[in-house]
């Protein structure tokens, strides 16, 4: 483990988090013009439901990335900080897709 | 790894990121909140249009029936027919009514002309009556003349009757001493008992005419009594002159029961008071029509809204004009423009209300008692901006946003 692979891997997700949110802003500004429910059987579904379960996949995932980078053990409370992480993807989602 | 827990740049940035994630937490959920709270939406709304159940204003069974179950049709187009026999009999009858009062008004008329012509004659009758009245008040004064003639004449026979009584008296005494002869004495008793007779006659003569005055007097009077009753005649024949007003007056009913009879009859064929959509048609030709009932429903398809229930604490930001984005769930990509109409004032949320009479006179109030209450919500009018061509449906389920005033794209 080196000093550099860190910054470098913290470059990369800096990248990545920039390429999304772009993406994000693209996507909301087409106008993205749908019902922010969602039909499921014959059941319908409201956006911040669907949001919240992205939210989780994605924050499953963002710990996998901290395990892989061995930032999780710097992290604390971690308690707090993946109902955060959590709830700031579902907010961020809800914001760019159906505000 | 003591080497990375012990790292103070890793541990720099673990707590950089740590705080970050918390602060983004905080920051993206306030962006939340007043996001909601800028721009209130609900997913409870229902796609709404207002309705009317169809109904005739006649009886009588549907002879034709125009239109299917969910057909469309526009504004003046025939529905159904009610079998229009019964009022267009009704109308000749009520049309024959009206021709046989003309008919009643014209005899009236002629009736009335001779009654008017029997007037008349009553009044000649009593000029008539008047100049029988005259003459026997001449008859009176000629028969009161008349006695007065008689009279004189009494008066003239009595002095003659005198002079010869007298005469006979003086010649009497001269009999006896023979200065007249006994044919001379005889002569003037002859003349004496003449004169008495005449006397007698015109005494006789001064009765029968004092008898011609009372019956000239008694004439008079008759004629009198006669003039009197052809005067009452008179009025009662004046009184007696029918008036036409009974029979005119009833012109402006028969006329009205003409044209309810019309109008009875042009409410045969129900027509389609607006574009619409024909719903819950279940009967077919031959269904007997009551008046007043409905036959089957009609949504008025000019005009759709989205009826959408908001909190209570929402109402203060919604207001009429306002534009909102409507989302109908069997087409959830499109999106229409809407426009708040109006906001609700009263609902009922609950089944044991505030100020419930039960049976007994008392108002219902329950022990217990929620800790949490849930806002009321109350519903929202937003008519949706789309040509008549779109195909709602009545109760489609539908998400409303309220965009504020500015223009939804």
């Amino acid at each position: 483990m080196t000093g550099v692979f860190p910054s470098s891997r913290g470059q990369g997700m800096n990248r990545a988090v920039a390429i999304s949110v772009s993406s994000a802003l693209t996507l909301s500004a087409a106008g993205c013009s749908r019902a922010p429910t969602f039909n499921i059987l014959g059941s319908f579904f409201p956006s911040w439901i669907l949001c919240g379960v992205l939210g989780i996949l994605l924050t499953v995932a963002a710990r996998l990335l901290f395990v892989r980078i061995k930032l999780e053990p710097e992290l604390s409370p971690l308690i707090l900080v993946y109902p955060c992480l959590t709830a700031f993807f579902t907010f961020t989602l809800w914001l760019v897709f159906f505000s | 790894m003591p080497d990375i827990d012990t790292d103070p740049k890793r541990q720099h940035l673990g707590r950089i990121v740590s705080i970050s994630i918390i602060a983004g937490a905080l920051i993206t959920g306030l962006l939340v909140v007043g996001d909601t709270n800028k721009y209130p939406r609900t997913d409870d709304a229902e796609v709404f249009a207002n309705f009317i159940g169809i109904a005739p204003q006649v009886d009588g069974p549907i002879t034709q029936l125009a239109v299917q179950d969910n057909a469309f049709v526009k504004q003046g187009e025939l529905l159904f027919q009610i079998d229009p026999r019964p009022y267009e009999y009704t109308l000749e009858k009520a049309r024959s009514d009206l021709a046989t009062l003309e008919g009643q008004i014209v005899d009236q008329r002629r009736t009335i002309a001779s009654q008017v012509s029997a007037v008349g004659a009553a009044r000649a009758n009593t000029d008539s009556a008047a100049a029988n009245v005259d003459r026997a008040a001449a008859a009176v004064n000629e028969a009161k003349a008349s006695v007065a003639n008689t009279q004189a004449a009494l008066d003239s026979a009595n002095a003659e009757l005198l002079y010869q009584t007298n005469n006979f008296h003086r010649i009497e005494p001269l009999l006896a001493k023979q200065f007249v002869t006994v044919d001379q004495v005889d002569q003037v008793r002859t003349a004496v008992t003449a004169r008495q007779q005449a006397v007698q006659q015109q005494r006789s003569q001064l009765l029968l005419a004092e008898a011609q005055v009372q019956s000239a007097q008694a004439a008079y009077e008759q004629t009198k009594a006669a003039q009197e009753q052809s005067h009452a005649q008179l009025g009662q024949s004046q009184h007696s002159v029918l008036t036409i007003d009974p029979l005119t007056a009833q012109r402006a009913g028969r006329a009205a029961a003409i044209r309810t009879a019309e109008y009875n009859l042009n409410n045969c064929k129900v027509y389609s008071p607006f574009d619409a959509r024909v719903t819950n048609l279940t009967i077919s030709r031959g269904a007997y029509a009551h008046t007043g009932q409905q036959v089957f429903t009609l949504i008025d398809t000019r005009v759709w809204w989205a009826v959408a229930n908001f909190r209570e604490t929402q109402l203060h930001r919604i207001l009429p004009g306002m534009h909102a984005d409507v989302y109908v769930l069997s087409r959830p990509g499109v999106k229409y423009d809407g426009v708040v109409d109006s906001v609700g004032f009263g609902v009922r949320p609950d089944s044991t209300l505030v100020g419930t009479f039960t049976s007994s006179g008392l108002p219902d109030v329950q022990r217990s008692l929620n800790w949490v209450h849930l806002a009321t919500r109350f519903p929202v009018r937003v008519r949706i901006n789309a040509p008549e061509t779109e195909p709602f449906r009545l109760s489609e389920s539908a998400v409303v946003v309220i965009r504020g005033d500015e223009r939804a794209k």
